[in-house]
C-alpha cells in the first residue's frame, strides 16, 4: 500500500467500514510511514470535536413556541386511500377527455359554421324578383336556381303579382297575433334578434340604369341615410352619351347596414333602377355565439382563480408556472372575445352587395319574362343591330386606315406602271 | 427519551398533546440539524419550528417505510436546505475550492505552517470550517460526525444512493482538514 492508496481508504478506515485484510494493510502501512499515521491522528482529533458539536440544546420555550403556532392549524386531513386516489384520477381523465371532446366538436362546428358561411349561396337562398305574372320569375340565375324559383311559385299557387317579401308576411302574422292576444314573436324580426337570436344577413342586388348619376346618388343616400356605410366601391367604363354603346359605365358597392334598416333599404335600392335579381342568403350562428360566450366566462372565472394563486406562490418556480398559466388563458380569452366581436358586428350589420349597369335606353333594358314572340322579334332585331354596328364598325376601320390605304395603293399602283412600261419596251426590242 | 408507538399513533390521528411531546423528545436534534446547517441562531430556529409544523401537518401521510427519526430528519435537513438555498440566491460568493486553494482558514490561528495547528484546533473553528462546506457535504457530515447516523439512514435522508454518501463524506471531510489544518502540503502524498 501507498500513502496515496492510504488517504483514499482514510474515511472508511475511520468508520470501520473496511474488511479485516484492509484495515490490516491500513495499519500496517501507518507503522511504516509516520506522516500518514499523522495525517490519521489528525483526522480522527477533527472528528472528535466534531463530535463534539451534538451537544446543542434548542432554545427556552422552544417547545411552546411551536404549539402556539400550531394552535389555530386545523387536525390535518387523513390521505385518501390508493384506491380512492386512482379513483379520482380515473374520473378526472375521464372528464378531461369529455372536455377535450366537446371543445373538438365545438371548434369544428365553428370551422364548418364559418365554411358554411363562405359558400352561403348554397343555403337558404332566396330568390325574389319583380314581375307582372301571376308566378314567380326571375331574371338571371342558373337553371337550377330557376327550378327551385318554380317550386316555391308551385307552393304559392295563386300568389298574385309582385312575391310576397318576408318583411310583410312576418308583419302581418304580428298583427294576427296582437289581434289574437298573443305577445308577437317578430318583434324586431329585421334584425333577426328575436329572444337571442344571432343571424348574420346578406344580399345581392342586381340593377340596370339609364340615369346611372342619379339612381348612384340615390344608392349612396339611402345607405348613408340608413345609418350604414359603404365598404368599399369601384366604377369603371364610359358614359353611354360620349360611347353612343348600349352598355356603358357600371359600378360594385359592399354596403354594411344596421340590421334592422336592411329590408327598407333594399327597397329603397331596389327602385334605383331597373332590378335584374336579388339574392339574399342568411346564416344562424346563435347556438356557435353562445357556445363561444359560455367558453369566453368559463375562462374568465378560471383567470381570477389562477390570478389568486400568484399572491400565495412564495418561490420563483411556482410564480413563473402560474404566469404561463395566466398568459395561455389570457390568449384564449382574446381570442374568444375577438370572435364574439367579429360576430357581433357581423349581425348588427348586413352586408348589401350592390351592382349597377349604365344601359343606352330603355329598349336595352330586357325584358323580365320575355314571351317566345318578344324572343324572336328581339333575337331578329338584335342581329339586325349587330350587323348595322358590324358595317358601321368597318368603315370606322376604313376611315382610320384611310392614309395607310392611301399609300399601299399609291406603292401598289407605281410599281404597277413601272412594270408595265418596262414589259412594253421589251416588247419594241 | 425515545418516543412510543402508543403517543406516534395518537399525534397522527391529530392529538395536539401527543405530538407536543413528539416536540419536546426530538426538539434538540432538529434544532441542533438547523444550527449546524444554516449557522444562525435565529435562522436555526425559524427553520426548526417550520420542520415542526411540516411534521404534524403531513403525519397522516407518515407510511413507516422509514423509521420516524429518519423521517424527521429528512424534514429538517430540507428545510435547512431550503433556506441555504434561499440565502444563496440573494448572495455572490465565492466557491469553496477557489478560497481554500487559496489557503483561506475561517480564523487566523497565529500558527504557522510548520507547528501542529491540530492542537489550538477549537470547536469554534471546526463550526465554522463546516459552515464553509458545500451544502451536500455539509449535509452528510452533519448526519454522519455530528448526529451518528449510519449510511444508510444518510442515504435515507438525503435521497442519495449509498456511494454517493460514502463520497460526500470522504470529500467533506478532506475539506474539513484542509481549512482546519490549513496545510495543504500534508495532502499532496508526501510518501510517494
Amino acid at each position: 500500500m501507498d500513502c496515496r492508496k492510504f488517504l483514499e481508504q482514510l474515511d472508511a478506515f475511520i468508520d470501520g467500514e473496511l474488511t479485516p485484510g484492509a484495515k490490516a494493510a491500513m495499519e500496517n502501512h501507518m507503522n511504516n510511514c509516520p506522516e500518514c499515521k499523522k495525517l490519521y491522528e489528525d483526522a480522527k482529533e477533527i472528528l472528535m470535536k466534531t463530535n463534539e458539536l451534538n451537544d446543542v440544546k434548542a432554545p427556552e420555550g422552544f417547545t411552546d413556541a411551536v404549539m402556539e403556532k400550531l394552535q389555530n392549524e386545523p387536525a390535518p386531513k387523513k390521505p385518501l386511500p390508493k384506491w380512492a386516489k386512482w379513483t379520482i384520477g380515473a374520473a378526472a381523465g375521464f372528464v378531461g377527455v369529455c372536455v377535450l371532446g366537446v371543445g373538438l366538436l365545438a371548434g369544428g362546428s365553428l370551422l364548418f359554421g364559418a365554411k358554411a358561411y363562405d359558400s352561403a349561396t348554397t343555403e337558404s337562398m332566396t330568390y325574389y324578383s319583380t314581375g307582372s305574372t301571376t308566378s314567380a320569375s326571375m331574371v338571371g340565375g342558373t337553371a337550377a336556381d330557376k327550378d327551385m324559383m318554380m317550386n316555391a311559385a308551385a307552393m304559392d299557387a295563386g300568389a298574385t303579382a309582385d312575391m310576397i317579401m318576408p318583411e310583410p308576411m312576418e308583419a302581418e302574422v304580428a298583427m294576427e297575433e296582437a289581434e289574437l292576444g298573443f305577445a308577437s314573436t317578430t318583434a324586431d324580426t329585421s334584425s333577426g334578434e328575436q329572444y337571442g337570436l344571432k343571424i348574420i344577413r346578406n344580399g345581392d342586388v342586381n340593377l340596370q340604369s339609364i340615369n346611372f348619376d342619379q339612381d348612384i346618388a340615390s344608392i349612396e343616400n339611402a345607405i348613408k341615410a340608413s345609418g350604414g356605410y359603404v365598404l368599399s366601391s369601384s366604377t369603371s367604363g364610359q358614359p353611354v352619351s360620349e360611347t353612343g354603346a348600349k352598355w356603358g359605365r357600371d359600378a360594385n358597392y359592399t354596403a354594411k347596414i344596421p340590421a334592422q334598416a336592411f329590408y327598407s333599404v333594399v327597397d329603397i335600392i331596389k327602385e334605383c333602377g331597373t332590378l335584374q335579381n336579388y339574392y339574399e342568403y342568411s346564416d344562424d350562428i346563435t347556438s356557435q355565439y353562445y357556445d363561444t360566450q359560455t367558453r369566453l366566462d368559463a375562462y374568465h372565472k378560471q383567470y381570477e382563480k389562477i390570478e389568486a394563486l400568484l399572491d400565495k406562490a412564495d418561490n420563483l418556480t411556482d410564480i413563473i408556472t402560474i404566469q404561463q398559466e395566466l398568459t395561455e388563458l389570457q390568449y384564449k380569452i382574446d381570442s374568444l372575445t375577438g370572435q364574439i366581436k367579429k360576430w357581433d358586428n357581423q349581425v348588427s350589420y348586413s352586408t348589401l352587395y350592390i351592382y349597377i349597369q349604365e344601359v343606352r335606353d330603355p329598349s336595352v333594358i330586357k325584358d323580365v319574362d320575355p314571351t317566345l314572340g318578344e324572343r324572336i322579334k328581339e333575337g331578329f332585331f338584335d342581329g339586325v343591330n349587330d350587323i348595322i354596328e358590324g358595317g358601321e364598325d368597318v368603315i370606322v376601320w376604313f376611315a382610320s386606315s384611310a392614309l395607310s390605304i392611301v399609300i399601299v395603293v399609291l406603292i401598289i399602283g407605281a410599281a404597277v406602271l413601272i412594270i408595265r412600261k418596262i414589259h412594253l419596251r421589251n416588247k419594241k426590242k | 427519551m425515545q418516543l412510543d408507538e402508543f403517543t406516534l399513533q395518537r399525534a397522527i390521528k391529530g392529538d395536539k398533546q401527543a405530538f407536543e411531546e413528539i416536540v419536546r423528545i426530538y426538539q434538540d436534534r432538529v434544532y441542533g440539524i438547523s444550527l449546524r446547517m444554516l449557522s444562525n441562531t435565529h435562522e436555526a430556529e425559524d427553520c426548526a419550528q417550520e420542520t415542526f409544523i411540516k411534521i404534524y401537518r403531513n403525519l397522516p401521510r407518515f407510511e413507516k417505510r422509514s423509521s420516524f427519526s429518519t423521517w424527521v430528519y429528512r424534514i429538517a435537513m430540507n428545510c435547512a436546505l431550503d433556506m441555504i438555498r434561499k440565502k444563496k440566491a440573494q448572495q455572490n460568493t465565492d466557491s469553496l475550492e477557489e478560497m481554500v486553494d487559496q489557503g483561506f482558514a475561517p480564523v487566523e490561528t497565529g500558527i504557522g505552517p510548520e507547528e501542529s495547528a491540530i492542537n489550538e484546533l477549537t470547536n469554534d473553528l471546526v463550526k465554522e470550517a463546516i459552515a464553509l462546506l458545500p451544502e451536500d457535504q455539509r449535509a452528510v457530515i452533519v448526519l454522519r460526525d455530528i448526529n451518528g447516523r449510519t449510511y444508510e439512514e444518510i442515504a435515507d435522508i438525503t435521497g442519495a444512493n449509498l456511494n454517493t454518501v460514502k463520497s460526500r463524506i470522504s470529500r467533506g471531510r478532506q475539506q474539513l482538514r484542509k481549512m482546519l489544518l490549513n496545510n495543504t502540503e500534508l495532502f499532496e502524498f508526501p510518501c510517494v
